[in-house]
C-alpha cells in the first residue's frame, strides 16, 4: 500500500514537472532556436534586414514579398538606441524580448513620422524605483523611452510592400536604420 | 511514473491550443489567440506562436485568426473547393493564407493580401480557394488532405482600441 502511494506521489511530481518545465522553457527554447537559425544573434545592437529567403522561419504566415528589418539588443550593460528611418508606406516596429513578450509596438498610423528614435533602458529594479526621486523618471526627450525587463531581445521592423518592384527602394531607405549600444546614464 | 510523465508533456502541449485560443465570435471555427497583457490566456497563447518558432503578433495592431473547419463545421479538404466570403472591414493591411494543417509551425501555401485582393461593389470580399485556377480572387490550397486558413490583420487603431476581426464565412463547394 505504501510503496503504489509513493510511486503514485512519484508520477504525480513528475507529471507536475514535465508539465511545468515544457510550458516554461519549451516556447523560449523553440523562439530561441529559431532566432538562431534565422542568423541574427542576440548578442550586440545591430540593425540588419532580413534576406528573403531567411524570413519564412520567423515570419512563416507573413506574405514573402515583406522586408523585414532586425535589431537585436542586449541592455544589460548598455542602454540601446534604435534610430529609425521608415519608409514612407504603411510599417510596423514591434519590440520584443528575448522570450517573445512584446514589450513596444508602434505602426506608421500611430508615429505621425517616419524617422524618430526609440531609446531601449533596462527597467530599474523594485529597490532601485523606490530609491529614485520623481524627476529620474521623467521620460527622455529625445524619442521614446522603452524599459525592459529583459536584458535581451529583438527588434523587429515589417513593411508590407504594394508590388515586388518596390523592394529594394523599401530596403535602401530601411537600412538608414541605426541600432547601437549606449552608455547608461 | 513514466505514464505520470508523458501525460505531464502531453497536457502542457494539449493546454497551449486548448487554453489558449478561443472563438472569435458565438458559433464562429474560427479561433483566435489573444497575447495582450490583459487575456487570461495570454500565457498559452504566446507558448502557441513561440512553440513554433514565430514571434507573436503585437496586440492591439496586428491579429491573426485561423480555422480548420468550414463554416459548418467541417474540416477543411484540399479536395474540396471554398468560397471565402465576409463583408468589408478597416484593417489598413490583411492577408488570408492556406497552410498545410502540420501542428505548430504553419507552413503557407498561398496567400492573398489587401494589395492584391479585388472587391465587390459593396466592399465586401469573395475568394475562391481551390486546386483548380478559378475567376476573381483564387488561392490554391497546401497538396496535403486537410488543410488551415490563417487571416491576419493589422489594424489602423491604437492599443487601446483593437478593430474587431471580421467574420468570415468559410462556404464548401464541389468535392471531385
Amino acid at each position: 500500500m505504501r510503496a503504489r502511494l509513493f510511486w503514485l506521489a512519484a508520477a504525480l511530481f513528475l507529471f507536475l514537472a514535465l508539465h511545468s518545465g515544457y510550458l516554461l522553457y519549451a516556447p523560449g527554447f523553440a523562439l530561441g532556436r529559431s532566432i538562431a537559425s534565422s542568423g541574427v544573434a542576440i548578442d550586440s545592437p545591430s540593425f540588419r534586414i532580413l534576406p528573403q529567403a531567411d524570413q519564412s522561419r520567423l515570419f512563416p504566415t507573413y506574405p514573402k514579398s515583406s522586408v523585414f528589418g532586425l535589431c537585436a539588443y542586449d541592455i544589460s550593460r548598455e542602454n540601446a538606441r534604435i534610430s529609425a528611418v521608415m519608409p514612407d508606406s504603411f510599417w510596423t516596429l514591434t519590440v520584443y524580448s528575448s522570450t517573445g513578450k512584446v514589450i513596444y509596438a508602434l505602426n506608421s498610423e500611430q508615429s505621425g513620422t517616419g524617422t524618430f528614435v526609440v531609446n531601449l533602458n533596462k527597467a530599474p529594479s523594485l529597490l532601485e524605483s523606490l530609491l529614485k526621486s520623481n524627476a529620474d523618471a521623467i521620460a527622455s526627450l529625445d524619442g521614446w523611452t522603452v524599459a525592459a525587463t529583459e536584458p535581451k531581445g529583438i527588434a523587429v521592423i515589417w513593411v508590407p510592400l504594394r508590388e515586388a518592384v518596390q523592394r529594394s527602394a523599401i530596403e535602401a531607405k530601411l537600412a538608414n536604420t541605426g541600432c547601437a549600444a549606449v552608455a547608461a546614464s | 511514473m513514466i505514464a505520470g510523465g508523458l501525460i505531464g508533456i502531453a497536457t502542457a502541449v494539449a493546454s497551449v491550443d486548448y487554453l489558449g485560443s478561443s472563438p472569435v465570435g458565438e458559433g464562429s471555427t474560427w479561433q483566435s489567440y489573444d497575447v495582450a497583457d490583459e487575456s487570461a490566456a495570454a500565457f498559452y497563447s504566446n507558448a502557441h506562436y513561440l512553440l513554433g518558432g514565430r514571434l507573436p503578433p503585437a496586440p492591439g495592431q496586428q491579429q491573426e485568426m485561423t480555422t480548420g473547419r468550414d463554416s459548418d463545421g467541417n474540416l477543411l479538404s484540399a479536395d474540396c473547393a471554398y468560397l471565402v466570403s465576409g463583408d468589408s472591414w478597416n484593417h489598413v493591411w490583411w492577408s488570408i493564407a492556406t497552410a498545410a494543417d502540420n501542428g505548430v509551425t504553419p507552413r503557407v501555401a498561398a496567400m492573398l493580401t489587401s494589395d492584391q485582393a479585388v472587391f465587390n461593389s459593396d466592399d465586401s470580399l469573395w475568394l475562391t480557394v481551390s486546386q483548380a485556377p478559378a475567376p476573381g480572387n483564387w488561392i490554391r490550397p497546401p497538396a496535403n488532405r486537410n488543410f488551415v486558413l490563417i487571416f491576419t490583420a493589422a489594424g489602423e487603431s491604437g492599443l487601446a482600441m483593437q478593430e474587431p476581426l471580421p467574420d468570415i464565412k468559410v462556404t464548401k463547394g464541389a468535392c471531385p
